[in-house]
């Protein structure tokens, strides 16, 4: 069984079946353009520390023989895409907000839609309810919107309104 | 330090930020438009492909003006033609054409009120609305509604079929076709032909060869027609009726060959028994909608054929059907084709839906009877527990995606009036333990891993 050796941002190695990482597209197409055949082959992921890592290849290990989703219909204007997850990954993404986020910068460096769903799921889930004020505080946001930009929003806003 | 940095990458990131906001509902993200630049950019680009807007003669001038500074235009447009003269129509048209032309990109879904005026003194409105149409060249979805005036008569309905002849095959962008009859008032109602269905039959088919690539075709209340004229190419069938008529198909069968149609939506009325037996054996999405019908022909239940392929089963039943029962529950009428007559199984999913990985049974929204559903939870369960999860039904191991109502108290009424030999106007129920109901759940579909009914079901301890 092939393996693919992972080097974390802290310069720990880890050696993971590349069935297993497969669902990252950014390893695959570094396994499939490079070549990476030889075992002792390392791939620095500068982006991702040991512990995100680990929890990173966890999921990955989980989910290894998922089936691709039902598609939505494509025909159709796009909708609220649907937030239930599973009992696993309900217990899996219990952590703390810094870790979380952690997670979620690996999965995008990383590509695995996933991963990268799930943890966009439970940030959608905070946000649910909240005003903008609240938003932005709980995040940290700056606002960076001049008072010409939010009333042309404004206004934008009123054709946008759900019929 | 890295903690706030890494905070602030996730709330930054463009394609991090769009991928959180589609989870969320619409009135969410407008609220996100408020948030800063970069979350007020994927909002708008969120918005601006669920939300539609409606183009007409009053407002059109302020929407692209106010638009137009940050090029922030709909994908989804509809414009309205409603309540106009035949020179009204065109004026508006030819004001149109040029804002679209420099905008055409941005629409991908059109929808066009349709006036099938032909006055001899004027250029036609069907042949200016087909000019108009052949501006917008990323449209995928186009969706016309046809409006009927007293200058409709056979010399027109002749004219027209030259005029779409004369098109033939213009349109290769669009993959969805849709046409859409209301019976709505017009400014001239007084002279409104009576039967717009009659005159709609013979066009109907003829509007197919404009879209040489057509692969999904939606008839939302639209007579029958003779059904040999579907697109070839056809992936998806909608036929929908929701002026509570029934569907009319004018041609014993349908067209099976080449076998290229595997997706279907359908009203649960008279025809719909037919057309999906029809198509049973290639179907891998099917969609009906139970809604409130005046055609009483329904009585007999219908056998729900055995479905090789189908992986996604949705039911969306209309709130209507309950105001009218009253307190009882919907009979959605019909049994399975596979039934083990020595266990009892009503339903066996491994044999009637040998691939299904998702089931969908919910009410269909409808605003206006937010109330109605309000006041009556629990009503849904009836439908789900009697027809998709009856007790004793052989587990479904392929389902992997369920979407029903689950019970939020503890215990809840569900009709019996099946089981006892009464009409279905018996008021007969009897309580239900939620823990029940998420059990059957959970041993019906081992596969659905969900913590709402893994929860669920440890109530039963608690009883």
């Amino acid at each position: 069984m092939p393996f693919v050796n992972l080097e974390s941002s802290d310069g720990d190695l880890v050696k993971v079946d590349v069935d297993v990482i497969k669902c990252s597209v950014t390893i695959n197409a570094l396994i499939e353009h490079l070549g990476l055949e030889d075992d002792n082959e390392v791939v620095p992921l500068q982006n991702v520390g040991t512990e995100t890592l680990h929890k990173v290849l966890a999921w990955a290990k989980h989910h290894k023989d998922d089936l691709p989703s039902v598609d939505d219909d494509e025909d159709d204007p796009p909708r609220e895409r649907r937030t239930d997850i599973t009992t696993w990954d309900a217990n899996f993404i219990k952590m703390e907000q810094i870790q979380l986020f952690d997670l979620i910068l690996a999965a995008n460096y990383l590509d695995i839609s996933g991963l990268l769903d799930l943890g966009c799921k439970i940030v959608a889930d905070m946000i649910k309810g909240k005003t903008a004020d609240e938003i932005r505080t709980m995040f940290n946001i700056v606002n960076d919107l001049t008072p010409q930009e939010q009333e042309q929003i404004r206004k934008e806003n009123e054709w946008c309104e759900e019929k | 330090m890295e903690t706030s940095i890494n905070q602030n990458l996730v709330v930054t990131l463009p394609e991090i930020v769009a991928n959180i906001l589609s989870y969320l509902p619409t009135s969410d993200i407008m609220k996100c438009t408020k948030v800063n630049r970069t979350w007020e950019g994927e909002a708008r680009t969120h918005i601006l492909a669920r939300n539609s807007v409606q183009l007409q003669v009053r407002n059109f001038k302020k929407y692209f003006k106010t638009m137009r500074l940050r090029r922030s235009y709909h994908k989804n447009i509809y414009i309205y033609l409603h309540c106009m003269t035949p020179h009204e129509i065109s004026n508006y048209l030819e004001k149109l054409a040029p804002r679209l032309s420099r905008n055409w990109e941005k629409v991908t879904r059109l929808k066009i009120d349709f006036p099938m005026d032909l006055p001899s003194d004027s250029i036609s409105i069907p042949i200016r609305i087909l000019e108009t149409l052949k501006i917008m060249k990323n449209v995928k979805s186009l969706e016309i509604r046809p409006i009927f005036r007293k200058l409709w008569n056979e010399l027109n309905v002749h004219k027209l079929k030259e005029h779409l002849a004369q098109n033939s095959r213009a349109f290769r962008h669009v993959t969805k076709f849709g046409i859409w009859l209301t019976d709505v008032a017009d400014y001239d109602e007084d002279h409104r032909e009576p039967n717009m269905q009659d005159l709609l039959e013979p066009l109907i088919p003829h509007f197919f060869p404009l879209f040489p690539n057509l692969k999904i075709l939606k008839l939302t209340d639209t007579p029958g027609f003779d059904m040999f004229q579907l697109p070839r190419k056809l992936n998806k069938l909608i036929i929908r009726r929701t002026d509570r008529t029934s569907i009319n198909l004018m041609t014993p069968c349908l067209p099976l060959k080449p076998v290229t149609l595997t997706r279907l939506e359908v009203t649960m009325q008279d025809a719909c028994p037919y057309i999906v037996t029809q198509l049973a054996p290639h179907l891998e999405h099917l969609c009906i909608h139970a809604e409130l019908s005046v055609d009483s022909s329904f009585d007999d239940p219908w056998i729900f054929p055995v479905m090789p392929k189908l992986k996604v089963l949705e039911f969306w039943i209309s709130p209507e059907l309950y105001s009218i029962w009253g307190s009882m529950c919907v009979n959605l009428n019909f049994k399975y084709a596979i039934v083990d007559k020595s266990t009892g199984e009503k339903l066996i999913y491994a044999q009637q839906f040998p691939l299904l990985e998702s089931l969908t049974v919910r009410m269909e929204p409808e605003k206006s009877s937010e109330k109605v559903v309000c006041a009556l939870p629990g009503r849904m369960f009836d439908v789900v527990y009697r027809h998709f999860i009856p007790r004793n039904t052989a587990p479904c191991k392929t389902l992997k995606y369920l979407d029903i109502p689950f019970p939020t108290e503890d215990k809840f009424r569900v009709s019996i009036w099946w089981k006892c030999s009464g009409t279905k106007r018996c008021h007969c129920c009897e309580w239900m333990y939620a823990w029940e109901y998420f059990d059957v759940v959970a041993r019906t579909f081992p596969n659905f891993d969900s913590p709402l009914v893994e929860e669920g079901r440890k109530n039963r301890l608690m009883d």
